[in-house]
């Protein structure tokens, strides 16, 4: 197949059907996930299959739907598991396409000494996109990965200009073709020293997920008190952690907040 | 049903088919419609179902496509409608999904001398999304409201860090999963105070539609003058407004732009 075009009415000419199910999967794929190696969970839906700690050494995926390599996925019913809770034991709870038995499941991977990693074709027959993954502390205690990526069919692609289509941070005026950029933003609260001060504190604050490259940044000041102004300035970006100082040209100010904003590429 | 997915190709074995088209529809829905009481017009298709009022007691919906309740729906031209100019009558106009006859269709409701009429939307039954809201006001006229909202299914915002699952302004360094957002922006003119002001006068904006609850915000100045540069700072923050003064280290300024935007829950 060079040129394929869906869909058709007949039965007989050019393009057209009957299509199968791997085909309209294939259209779903194609359309919806991004990179079907990771994404993607369904925005919006209950729960959005998250998967939190419940008690004892019991995790739970809450209901939710998902793509899985274009196959529709649903889950109406939390899914329990229980761990054995050895520190040093690795979990990962997956998203599994199972082509020969023609299903989509929840399965947790492991214990194993290292995080558990997918499985994907052609070594494999299966498909899997993570949820979570879990490692035991001593303790015992946990610690938990939100792994899910989401699924996004969106056409507010974004052109972006500089001197780098990887770093954004670097100034130019080469333009770039739209890309699939990742959005992260925040509120954080900025001190300024003891006694009247025109300059705070510079804070530093570790982005939700890290990004490939340098991502964009804009910041913006909210005052605390009538009266009172403050402007932010970033003082350093980084792939996982920006730096930010505040001015107050009355200097009267014991903090501000900052809201962030970063688009950058997203790691892979 | 605890896990199910669809479609497989194969008869007998797993999730395979045939599969209803209620499961189809539902499928459609769950990938598409993030709010199904509310969404969606599809964005840019045709005209988008745009409710106007072109002359009289004429209320006009242009072509377009949506998806109602996991069915897609389209109209190739305008569908129109006659009020009667009651003044204080309200009126709605709405996209049904009738499960008894198998249509989606466009209908009116009202006139309802109170307030806006209700939406029917019963599973199974009936399922009405919002286009428009109509008030027969003095003149007589007719006020329209849109209240159209569209389909999405985007995660370009990724995670979010803060100190509220609900309030995005609240500070702290909680990362939040992706969520359903709202982005909105705008331009305004801030003024400074007739003599020479290092601060301008604290102006109000209302957002176009209101957030669930307190988003974050993002502002630029613009000066208007060569020589002079001014800087924007939020000075109040709610779900349906805001409050902003901008600073002019030289006082040399009458006004300035400001472009702000919006991100927040909804």
């Amino acid at each position: 197949m060079t040129e394929k075009s869906w869909f058709w009415s007949g039965i007989s000419a050019g393009d057209c059907g009957p299509y199968t199910a791997s085909q309209w999967a294939e259209f779903q794929k194609t359309l919806f996930q991004n990179d079907p190696t990771k994404d993607g969970v369904i925005l919006g839906n209950p729960f959005e299959l998250i998967v939190q700690f419940v008690a004892g050494s019991t995790f739970r995926v809450y209901p939710g739907c998902a793509l899985v390599d274009g196959i529709f996925y649903e889950s109406d019913a939390n899914i329990d598991f229980v761990l054995n809770f050895t520190p040093g034991f690795y979990y990962r709870i997956v998203l599994r396409k199972d082509s020969l038995a023609q299903t989509v499941r929840v399965v947790i991977k492991g214990p194993s000494l290292s995080i558990p990693t997918l499985s994907l074709p052609p070594a494999e027959d299966f498909i899997e996109i993570s949820l979570a993954w879990i490692s035991i502390a001593p303790g015992p205690g946990y610690h938990i990965e939100d792994d899910r990526e989401f699924i996004s069919f969106t056409s507010t692609a974004e052109n972006h200009q500089g001197s780098s289509g990887l770093d954004y941070t670097w100034e130019g005026t080469t333009d770039y073709f739209p890309i699939l950029n990742k959005h992260e933003f925040g509120s954080v609260e900025v001190t300024f020293p003891a006694g009247p001060s025109q300059i705070s504190d510079e804070i530093t604050v570790t982005f939700p997920r890290r990004f490939e490259f340098p991502p964009l940044m804009k910041v913006s000041c909210f005052r605390k008190a009538a009266g009172e102004l403050c402007f932010a300035t970033l003082t350093d970006i980084g792939f996982t952690t920006f730096s930010v100082k505040c001015w107050c040209p009355t200097a009267t100010l014991q903090s501000c907040t900052v809201y962030w904003w970063a688009v950058g590429m997203p790691y892979h | 049903m605890a896990e199910i997915s669809m479609p497989w190709n194969e008869a007998i074995i797993g999730d395979c088919g045939p599969y209803s088209d209620d499961q189809w529809t539902d499928m459609q829905r769950k990938i598409f419609q993030n709010d199904r009481s509310k969404d969606g017009v599809i964005l840019a298709y045709l005209n988008s179902l745009l409710v106007t009022n072109p002359v009289g007691n004429t209320v006009r919906v242009a072509s377009g496509g949506a998806m109602v309740d996991g069915k897609f729906y389209e109209s190739d031209g305008n569908v129109d409608f006659a009020a009667v100019l009651n003044i204080g009558d309200y009126y709605r106009i709405v996209l049904r999904k009738s499960f008894a006859v198998q249509e989606v269709r466009l209908a009116i409701l009202g006139p309802d001398p109170i307030s806006t009429p209700a939406l029917t939307q019963v599973d199974g039954v009936t399922w009405e999304i919002p286009l428009a809201t109509i008030l027969i006001i003095g003149g007589p006229a007719i006020s329209i409201t849109d209240e159209r909202e569209y389909i999405s299914m985007t995660s370009i915002v990724g995670f979010r860090q803060g100190g509220s699952a609900t309030n995005f302004a609240t500070v702290g360094t909680t990362n939040y999963p992706p969520a359903l957002i709202r982005q909105q922006h705008g331009a305004v003119v801030v003024t400074f105070p007739g003599a020479p002001a290092l601060i301008s006068d604290e102006i109000t904006i209302t957002f176009p539609k209101a957030f669930s609850n307190i988003p974050v915000m993002f502002g630029s100045c613009y000066k208007k003058a060569a020589g002079e540069l001014c800087f924007v700072c939020f000075t109040a923050i709610t779900s349906t407004t805001f409050k902003i003064k901008c600073w002019c280290p030289t006082a040399t300024a009458q006004s300035c732009s400001v472009y702000w935007k919006a991100l927040g829950p909804f």
